[in-house]
């Protein structure tokens, strides 16, 4: 029997769930990324304190007599204060009044969970880690670089998926493994020959290597557009067919329309690819004037010189824009366009 | 198909075959360019990389025929890159800063600079004769020494004064309450300092060994852990002289492992784990640093951390202790700089270096690096370098320790370096995360393995 | 009409091959070369920087009669494949089918699962470590909220691995937004058709949603075997193969050989059979496609 009557009940009934669930499932992304803000709001000194806490604070310390030293959270006589250490003694060491340092006590030696915190913000590590290496250029080169990649990448994948969706003959099935097989093999020991034959032609040093093969088709991307040509209905071709298109009108006609999300998605996908790569610039790069940011980045991890805070600063600002696009485009490409069965 | 399509595939084809031949640059005119490579060490934060350049412009100025180029790759890809370019005919000219650990991975791959410091006679003679040694291998001379990174034990001073306890000694060869400064000693100390969730040390009866909130001591994960049998009067290298059979399960080497296993098991100084991953012990591979420790062996490049630990307690340095044979051991790090094999410019690679350790500049690099200067001249220069970071740290302590670096070095060349090493970090790591409990037949099964990657070496070198 | 139709099989053939052409242009070019110099080093001993040597098949013998890490990391890497792409494929459409609802909010519920696909997968790592960590971790936290006692995970050989998986999961919004656009390229006329015929919630996702999403469940499946069977960064910032060789996932023990044990040789052999294993999963894969994968728009053979 019909249920449509229950139906929007029902549904109700099912966003609820589905909202709980997805609530509950957010808490896995925000508790990482809770520590991640945070650790880019701590100092140097306190972003390696064990156990890493979810506020950036540190340990309070005042300067007294000249010496920079620590607050504790002490009693005295039945009060709490928060008293300075000015001389240790062994057993027992002098505290002092940070505000009146000529008021002094003398007490056992504090353990270090007495000591005093406070809260501790530090934005200027977002500003420290731009300013550290000059990410305003390197800015630019990925902008140039992740411009022409991911032109080149949908232009020429979506040429070849529709190659391997439309047309059928022998040797396609062929094809179309061998496309894929040439992911399948490490990228580790494909390297050096690689590195070589680009070093050969004279590209070390230029974004050659990581712009130019970018416009001969990306075996994913082909891959994907391919299942999303495929679930294209052949009616629509035939249809543009004899009204007298030609196989590239129907590409533009036909398939684009239908698939303008996995189109939008295919260019969100190679844009936020090229905008994280940093091993590709590593290894063709030479003049750091032509880095990237996420080749930047790397610096802040040097042997015996990590720079965690700076690190975690880097790493949210990697990540905004990436966020920030697909929160705004979203609609284009999810609630894209919604085919229109054919009927029968 | 088409023979439009043939002729176009064969004209990709004959592309490809003329990119492919090694083509080898006509040698421009005037000055040499000699670009020297960092990333096999340290060198490649911001602030070093600024040092780098400051130095190759006072360089270049100064120097109308060589000029200098730094190439920085961060350290993790550092290895990968370097393939690459000398497979792609480019190798770089120098490397540095560049540990014994990285002349060992690509041991073959370094130009013997001993020709140039006999035509030069080169002057040796204010460096301090370990460091020199260091890099002195028996088929060649790698390079001339940056800086040192000798060990020290660090301490957490304020956790002594909690426990009552004295400090350690500060001079090699002080006693410790009326006892030698030996590792016996040393762990008897670390029981008072390792105390479970109610306060009890581990010398006390009722001490809980399944929550421990505070260790004693720790110490050689930084390193190959064949410097524990080294101080246990073994032969560090772990094999014969001549490279050829393994020497991993001799009595001093089981006396060794069983040490480390009882530090952690029978003693109950030192947590259980894999190091860097245990975070709430090691913090970011910190056992100091994380609060939770009381005395650290460790190398003195941890110099970057000096700063945290000094905003969260009061810390100071002790000696190595002396191991049962009554030697004491500092295992040390040291950098240099080496000219790859492949290097285009070797002979201004070897002028370059020559300036770079000249004592005005080295001073430069050294303090970038947060390494001692491995000149003597340098020494007092340090020490006072060093007391603006604290006054109350025994820094003249580093530079007594130098003379005690071991010998052979603890990350040493020997044959297959990289498989050998990572056998020996299974073994350490099967001990200390509590998989192998039988010290002395996980030497047994780690001699036989070694000695596997031994024999292959030689086979494939007949 | 034999003639007729040959011609226009020509002409379709051309049509075809042009459009083919920048792959096949570029897989000569660029593609190729090494993949033929890699299967050359192959059969070498080669360190990376001196000349390579040929010892014929000598590699691949070693391979399989004399390395047991060979086996070794080749089960590590199958078991987290076979682990890790069912729960991922699971979770992504699941997530994916959740979104898809009209709830409040859905702009930036969508946005914060994707969130984690785009960071760097070293910085992943290293923020993980500390979530994991024994005692102080996130995870081991919740973990004693349900009554259990948490591992030391990543320096415990038997958890290691589940750890790494359980990390994988976490970007599991990366695929979540094929599915999205896969979901909305779904007619709602059929919806409405099914509903008529009476269909319940459950029905309509099983003979519906799922056959319609079946090419692009497809596409993360084969995606998905690949990728694992190329699983590398995580693994080797978080345990470098340990403890004691329990993560040693294949291409991490192809790295070693590559670049740090100077065998370069050998792990091109290591290379090339992975490159078999994976090519055989997938051909299964796609030849068993035909009985699960529906696609609309399949040219039909004449």
């Amino acid at each position: 029997m019909s249920s449509i009557l229950s139906s929007s009940r029902r549904s109700r009934w099912e966003r609820r769930v589905a909202l709980i669930l997805v609530a509950v499932g957010s808490l896995a992304i925000l508790v990482p990324l809770a520590y991640l803000v945070s650790g880019s709001l701590t100092s140097k000194e306190t972003i390696k304190t064990v156990p890493q806490s979810l506020v950036p604070s540190e340990t309070y310390r005042t300067p007294i007599d000249g010496q920079i030293t620590f607050v504790y959270n002490m009693t005295v006589n039945g009060q709490p204060r928060q008293l300075a250490v000015v001389e240790k003694n062994g057993e027992n060491w002098v505290y002092a009044n940070p505000d009146n340092p000529a008021e002094r006590y003398t007490l056992p030696a504090a353990d270090p969970s007495a000591r005093a915190t406070k809260l501790a913000f530090h934005p200027e590590n977002y500003s420290t880690a731009l300013t550290k290496s000059p990410f305003g250029s390197y800015m630019l080169n990925t902008l140039v670089i992740l411009a022409f990649v991911t032109l080149g990448t949908v232009l020429s994948s979506v040429l070849v998926a529709f190659a391997f969706a439309r047309y059928r003959f022998r040797g396609m099935p062929l094809l179309f493994m061998i496309l894929l097989s040439t992911v399948m093999l490490p990228s580790q020991v494909l390297l050096i020959p690689t590195f070589v034959f680009f070093a050969n032609i004279g590209w070390y040093n230029t974004w050659l290597p990581l712009i130019v093969p970018a416009f001969f088709a990306n075996a994913w991307d082909v891959f994907l557009f391919r299942q999303f040509f495929l679930a294209i209905p052949l009616e629509l071709d035939e249809a543009a067919k004899i009204d007298g298109c030609g196989p590239l009108r129907v590409l533009w006609h036909v398939i684009l329309p239908e698939s303008l999300p996995v189109v939008l998605t295919v260019t969100l996908f190679t844009m936020i690819y090229v905008w994280n790569d940093y091993f590709g610039p590593l290894i063709y790069l030479k003049d750091r004037a032509l880095f990237t940011v996420a080749l930047g980045l790397q610096d802040f991890n040097a042997l015996y010189f990590q720079q965690s805070h700076l690190q975690a600063a880097g790493a949210l600002m990697m990540l905004l824009p990436p966020v920030l696009v697909f929160f705004f485009a979203q609609k284009y490409f999810i609630q894209g366009t919604v085919v229109s069965g054919v009927k029968g | 198909m088409g023979h439009s399509m043939a002729k176009c595939l064969s004209l990709v084809l004959l592309a490809l075959l003329a990119a492919c031949a090694p083509g080898k640059p006509a040698a421009p005119a005037g000055p040499v360019k000699v670009s020297i490579f960092v990333g096999f060490g340290t060198g490649t934060d911001p602030s070093q990389i600024e040092v780098h350049n400051q130095l190759a412009k006072e360089f270049n100025d100064t120097h109308k025929d060589i000029q200098v180029e730094f190439v920085t790759v961060p350290y993790a890809e550092a290895r990968t890159k370097y393939s690459a370019m000398v497979a792609g005919n480019m190798a770089p000219d120098l490397v540095m800063p560049i540990g014994v650990m990285g002349i060992a991975g690509n041991y073959d791959g370094w130009k013997d600079i001993a020709p140039y410091i006999k035509k030069d006679n080169y002057d040796l003679s204010d460096y301090y004769g370990p460091a020199v040694d260091v890099h002195k291998y028996s088929d060649k001379t790698v390079g001339l020494p940056i800086g040192v990174y000798p060990s020290v034990v660090y301490y957490n001073s304020d956790m002594f004064d909690r426990a009552k306890l004295p400090y350690p000694p500060t001079k090699i060869g002080e006693a410790y309450q009326g006892s030698p400064w030996t590792y016996d000693t040393l762990i008897q100390l670390a029981q008072k300092l390792t105390l479970d969730k109610k306060k009890k040390n581990a010398t006390q009866p009722g001490f809980d060994a399944g929550n421990v909130v505070q260790y004693g001591f720790d110490g050689w994960d930084w390193s190959p852990w064949r410097i524990v049998p080294g101080k246990f009067g073994g032969n560090a290298l772990g094999m014969s002289a001549d490279f050829k059979t393994a020497q991993m399960n001799t009595t001093e080497w089981k006396a060794g492992l069983k040490f480390l296993y009882d530090t952690i098991n029978t003693w109950h100084v030192r947590p259980k784990g894999a190091g860097e991953n245990a975070t709430s012990i090691y913090g970011d591979n910190d056992p100091i640093g994380s609060g939770k420790t009381g005395m650290w062996e460790c190398f003195s490049w941890i110099q970057y951390a000096y700063s945290g630990w000094s905003a969260n307690f009061s810390w100071n340095v002790a000696p190595v202790p002396a191991g049962p044979t009554g030697k004491v051991v500092a295992q040390a790090n040291a950098d240099t700089f080496a000219i790859p094999v492949q290097a285009p410019h070797p002979d201004q690679a070897w002028e370059v270096m020559k300036w770079m350790v000249e004592p005005a500049n080295m001073v430069r690099l050294t303090n970038s690096y947060g390494a001692i200067p491995a000149r003597k001249s340098l020494a007092a220069g340090w020490l006072e370098g060093q007391k603006k970071i604290s006054t109350k740290v025994n820094w003249q302590l580093f530079l007594d320790s130098i003379d005690y670096m071991d010998k052979p070095n603890n990350e040493a060349w020997v044959p297959n370096y990289q498989k050998v090493w990572d056998a020996m970090e299974n073994n350490m790591t099967a001990v200390t995360t509590g998989k192998v409990t039988d010290t002395d037949k996980a030497l047994d099964t780690l001699n036989t393995e070694v000695q596997g990657y031994l024999d292959e070496y030689w086979k494939a070198k007949k | 009409m034999g003639t007729i139709t040959s011609q226009r099989r020509k002409v379709e053939a051309r049509w075809a091959l042009a459009f083919l052409g920048p792959w096949i242009v570029g897989f000569l070019a660029f593609t190729l070369g090494p993949m033929v110099a890699s299967l050359f080093f192959s059969f070498t001993r080669y360190t990376g920087t001196s000349a390579p040597v040929w010892i014929g098949l000598d590699n691949y013998i070693t391979l399989l009669t004399g390395d047991p890490k060979f086996w070794n990391s080749m089960g590590i890497t199958f078991t987290f494949a076979f682990v890790a792409v069912p729960l991922s494929l699971v979770l992504g459409f699941l997530l994916a089918y959740l979104l898809n609802f009209k709830i409040p909010g859905m702009k930036v519920w969508r946005t914060l699962f994707y969130l984690p696909s785009v960071i760097s997968g070293v910085v992943v790592a290293i923020l993980w470590r500390g979530l994991f960590d024994e005692k102080f971790g996130v995870v081991n936290f919740v973990l004693s909220w349900l009554g259990m006692v948490g591992p030391d995970w990543f320096t415990n050989s038997q958890f290691a691995l589940v750890a790494l998986v359980l990390i994988s999961l976490w970007g599991v919004g990366g695929g979540m937004i094929i599915y999205l656009a896969g979901l909305q390229g779904i007619p709602t006329s059929l919806y409405e058709a099914s509903e008529l015929d009476g269909a319940g919630r459950w029905q309509q996702l099983t003979r519906v949603t799922l056959p319609m999403m079946s090419p692009v469940i497809f596409y993360n499946l084969i995606i998905g075997i690949i990728s694992c069977f190329q699983y590398f960064t995580e693994a080797w910032i978080l345990t470098k193969g340990g403890p004691d060789d329990a993560t040693l996932f294949y291409n991490i023990y192809l790295y070693k050989n590559a670049f740090l044990y100077g065998a370069m040789g050998y792990a091109s052999a290591l290379a090339w059979v992975l490159f078999f294993v994976v090519l055989v999963f997938t051909a299964l894969v796609f030849r068993s496609s035909s009985m699960w994968v529906y696609y609309e728009g399949e040219v039909r053979k004449s």
